[in-house]
């Protein structure tokens, strides 16, 4: 097995997006550098107006515990709060509502609150929020998605007193200052039901109207919900003022369809929108002058990226010379530039490539269909019926591709696949279906190949995805990985809580994984977005969702706005 | 004819519980579990096998189809927290279509299904209804007028004109009005929803006035995807009627043409109308998916639309029940219409 190819960091820079997109304002026509690299002070802010943004679905519910889709966790980044928040620059988790935190022992720890803090609807927040809210993913009769396990790992939880909070885990675990910091805190006062069992408490929760009539913690408190349009006026009683919000209003906005929603935004509807395409981004849609005059476009780098997951259960593919020579016989380089215009990160292992755990060191392979005809050829695989396809022990070589139908993404990288395996005599047969099939069929890992993708926190628990404990049927798991080394790796990475250490076994383990190869990885592209011209403070971030709503204003002396909150 | 309406309604039951059936049958049997939908989360996440037994479990999915369509014909609730005949706790005895209560929805358990229609038939029948109105006020006319210059230059380009409309896809036609009335076309109109941002803040008037601005062009695609059926409908029919001896005998008596035609022919034209008439209905309860989608209104067809995507299969059986019936009371209607308005009809 070949080590993994380690370039200088300056080579492997190149595969890297460029950082243009930092800064305040950084895309706004009327903050661009002078020629001395100079740009021009920031108006000052008013308070007043408000903003829509487009969201691409629409929230179940506003309770994050039992709704895990980004969508609810991107409208609560206005309206509710955590303990700790990721710094947006370093990632690091520094305190939120609470004013300090510190570790007992490796699995033990105690959060001091703010005192002062209110909820929407007046009552104060106290430790036993807290302490509730981590109780209730322990609730088995709770569908809480995948938080629950984490949740489990807590031998003991107790508030001391109305500001403090003492936090115990089973033993260290990377995730668990996260699993806190990070937890989404339901009111008590709202959510629970003293005295009542598992169950009733489970239905007391899924059922409870604040899942739609939200009361939260953050800057922004939700006005009302009406279909598609999710309402919140600035709160007054936010407990950070210097960090609330400018605009009075901030309204969410469901478009299922991309084109209307991009129609809508150039009428004004929509002041941001997420989802603008490669082709618009690059194309007459944004070079308008309808659009120069209006919108700004931009765009951010996303904690997701792609790949094809291969079915290590399948014969075939139990071969790593096979999974290796079918990358390098894929020209990245040329897909990039066809499907993305350049503006992707290529991936070489899992992970949030702009992220500290990513080790942007390990090169991407490169293009030789040479050197894969002849990988194939060592691992047996020829032309020996002369049919132009490659076959051994009378099996043509075919590669059956899973994937969701309507991805305009995944049809070209398909497509593009397909033509270039064809050249060194490898079929590829695509299974293009609706989203419920497609993840049928992988839950029963009927596919040689997933394509698919996988949207990040900045660091993530691998188990779940990699771990041989997780290699059956129905989990994320979708090569059937079972690897003793990376099993050791991933454990070892969830009891070192030293962050320096953990990136040194972040790197292992993904150089583990290059030399595996379980995934074709593919691309994380940047999200592209396109906003009114007329919103100031507009800052792109690297947390999900990418930008801080609660930042943004209109210069004084707009018509509607004030000079005082 | 009573005892014809005892006939047609003691068909409409064996009908709609047909109805409920196949789609009960073609929703379990399509792929798909709705459990998984709820709980895949593409976000680095395995599906907990526990919370997915315990999904199934709660919506009877573990239980044989049998069992699940009785419990959602009802009026008895099969579910653990069910009638205690059925072994369940007693504390939630009664449910299903049968005891009108549809239960909640799979994947926002905290929605009432017949809550949640009501608000989407409020905002779906009055467009149907507008568009409906619409449409006949052209159709009419316009058939009418292309029946009685049959064969000239104007009424063939206006039927090349109709072919053309019809011929248009849905989606397409909603989109160029987009182009056309949005700010990359004329500008006129807005193009999404049926209220502004801070319509709420507005007086009854300004509110009345936005929300007209907002129905103009999602009315407009509605409608103009059935004129050129409805259009065609009614020249067919004038013409018909016009060669009618009656219409002959009305202008040998001397009467003014505006009377032969407006009462003699074009009433009696309208009345193969009926029937598509009351196919309005159904439209009015189902609404459009793709123009509530590229107008951004959340009605029922987009509604359905969801929750066939999110394999909900609470809401899929509750809207297509409602549509069925609504269907089936339509085409009762249009054929007691058609029995007092044809005595042929009513005596079989």
């Amino acid at each position: 097995m070949k080590s993994p190819m380690r370039l200088a960091l300056p080579l492997a820079l190149l595969f890297a997006l460029p950082q243009a997109w930092k800064g305040v304002d950084s895309f706004h026509p009327a903050h661009q550098p002078d020629a001395k690299g100079v740009r021009p002070a920031l108006p000052k802010p008013a308070y007043g107006g408000r903003a829509t943004i487009h969201l691409e679905s629409l929230p179940k519910s506003l309770n994050y515990a039992i709704d895990t889709a980004g969508v609810t966790r991107r409208i609560l980044f206005e309206l509710n709060e955590t303990l700790l928040t990721e710094d947006w620059n370093t990632l690091e988790l520094v305190p939120n509502l609470c004013a300090s935190f510190e570790s007992e022992s490796p699995s033990a720890f105690v959060f001091h609150l703010r005192p002062g803090i209110v909820w929407h609807d007046g009552v104060a927040f106290d430790a036993h929020d807290v302490v509730f809210s981590a109780l209730l993913y322990r609730n088995t009769k709770l569908n809480t998605g995948s938080k629950g396990p984490n949740y489990r790992r807590i031998v003991e939880i107790a508030a001391p007193d109305p500001l403090t909070v003492r936090v115990k885990f089973d033993k260290p675990f990377f995730r668990a200052l996260v699993s806190i910091g990070d937890m989404p805190i339901l009111p008590a006062h709202l959510y629970e039901r003293p005295g009542a069992s598992e169950d009733e408490q489970a239905e007391f929760i899924a059922k409870n109207p604040h899942n739609h009539d939200w009361v939260g913690l953050g800057p922004y408190k939700l006005e009302r919900w009406e279909g598609d349009r999710i309402v919140a006026k600035r709160f007054d009683k936010y407990f950070a003022p210097e960090r609330g919000g400018y605009l009075d209003e901030l309204d969410w906005l469901y478009v299922k369809d991309d084109a209307a929603a991009f129609q809508a935004t150039l009428n004004g509807e929509i002041d941001l929108f997420g989802r603008l395409s490669t082709e618009d981004y690059f194309g007459s849609a944004t070079s308008s002058e309808l659009f120069q005059k209006n919108l700004v476009k931009a765009w951010a780098p996303s904690n997701s990226y792609g790949f094809l997951a291969w079915n290590l259960r399948r014969p075939k593919l139990q071969d790593v010379r096979l999974r290796r020579a079918l990358a390098l016989a894929f020209d990245f380089e040329a897909f990039k530039k066809s499907c993305y215009r350049g503006l992707a990160t290529q991936v070489t292992g899992h992970g949030v490539p702009e992220s500290e755990f990513y080790d942007r060191t390990l090169a991407a392979l490169p293009f030789d269909p040479k050197a894969a005809k002849k990988l194939l050829e060592e691992a047996g695989w020829s032309d020996h019926d002369g049919d132009g396809f490659l076959d051994k022990d009378g099996e043509a070589l075919k590669i059956e591709v899973l994937s969701n139908s309507g991805n305009a993404v995944s049809e070209s990288m398909i497509v593009a696949l397909q033509n270039d395996w064809s050249r060194i005599g490898v079929q590829l047969t695509p299974l293009l279906l609706d989203f419920n099939s497609a993840a049928d069929r992988a839950k029963k890992r009927e596919f040689d190949g997933y394509l698919t993708g996988w949207a990040l926190p900045t660091e993530s628990d691998p188990e779940a995805t990699f771990h041989s404990k997780n290699a059956g049927p129905g989990t994320s798991n979708f090569p059937g990985l079972a690897d003793p080394e990376i099993d050791a790796l991933i454990e070892k990475l969830q009891g070192e809580l030293d962050r320096g250490a953990r990136t040194k076994l972040w790197f292992e383990f993904q150089r583990r994984l290059y030399d595996l190869q379980p995934y074709l990885f593919g691309f994380s592209p940047p999200r592209k977005f396109a906003y009114n011209q007329k919103l100031r403070g507009v800052e792109f971030v690297r947390p999900d969702p990418n930008y801080v709503a609660r930042r943004w204003y209109y210069p004084a002396g707009t018509p509607g706005t004030r000079e005082q909150r | 004819m009573a005892a014809y309406l005892r006939r047609r309604l003691a068909w409409l039951v064996p009908s709609f519980l047909g109805i409920t059936l196949v789609v009960f049958l073609a929703v379990h049997l399509a792929p798909g579990d709705p459990a998984l939908r709820e709980s895949f989360d593409p976000g680095a996440v395995a599906p907990d096998a526990a919370q997915l037994e315990l999904f199934r479990s709660e919506h009877l999915l573990d239980r044989p189809l049998l069992v699940q369509y009785l419990h959602f014909l009802g009026p008895f609730d099969l579910s653990p927290r069910g009638h205690r005949w059925f072994g369940g706790s007693g504390e939630h005895a009664y449910g299903g279509l049968l005891a009108l209560d549809l239960g909640a929805e799979f994947r926002r358990p905290h929605v009432r299904i017949v809550d949640e229609l009501g608000r989407r038939l409020c905002v779906t029948a009055p467009l149907a209804l507008a568009a409906a109105l619409l449409a006949w006020g052209i159709a009419i006319p316009l058939g009418a007028w292309a029946a009685l210059r049959r064969g000239s230059k104007r009424e063939r380009a206006l039927a090349l004109g109709l072919f053309t409309l019809h011929s248009l896809p849905g989606f397409w036609l909603a989109l160029w009005l987009v182009l056309a009335f949005g700010a990359a076309g004329l500008g006129w109109l807005p193009v999404l929803g049926l209220h502004s941002a801070g319509a709420s803040e507005l007086g009854w008037f300004d509110w009345t006035i936005d929300l007209v601005r907002h129905s103009i062009l999602p009315v407009l695609a509605l409608a103009l995807g059935s004129l050129a059926y409805l259009a065609r409908q009614v020249r067919a029919s004038m013409l018909e009627t016009l060669s009618q001896e009656y219409v002959l005998t009305a202008r040998s008596k001397g009467l003014p043409e505006r009377v032969v035609i407006l009462r003699h022919a074009l009433r009696n034209a309208l009345l193969p109308s009926i029937t598509l008439a009351a196919l309005i209905l159904p439209a009015l309860v189902g609404g459009s998916v793709i123009v509530e989608t590229i107008f951004g209104i959340p009605g029922m067809g987009r509604y359905a639309y969801e929750a066939m995507l999110e394999r909900d299969y609470a809401v899929i059986q509750a809207v297509t029940a409602l549509s069925a019936l609504v269907t089936l009371l339509a085409l009762l209607v249009a054929d007691l219409l058609y029995a007092v308005a044809d005595p042929r009809i009513r005596h079989g």
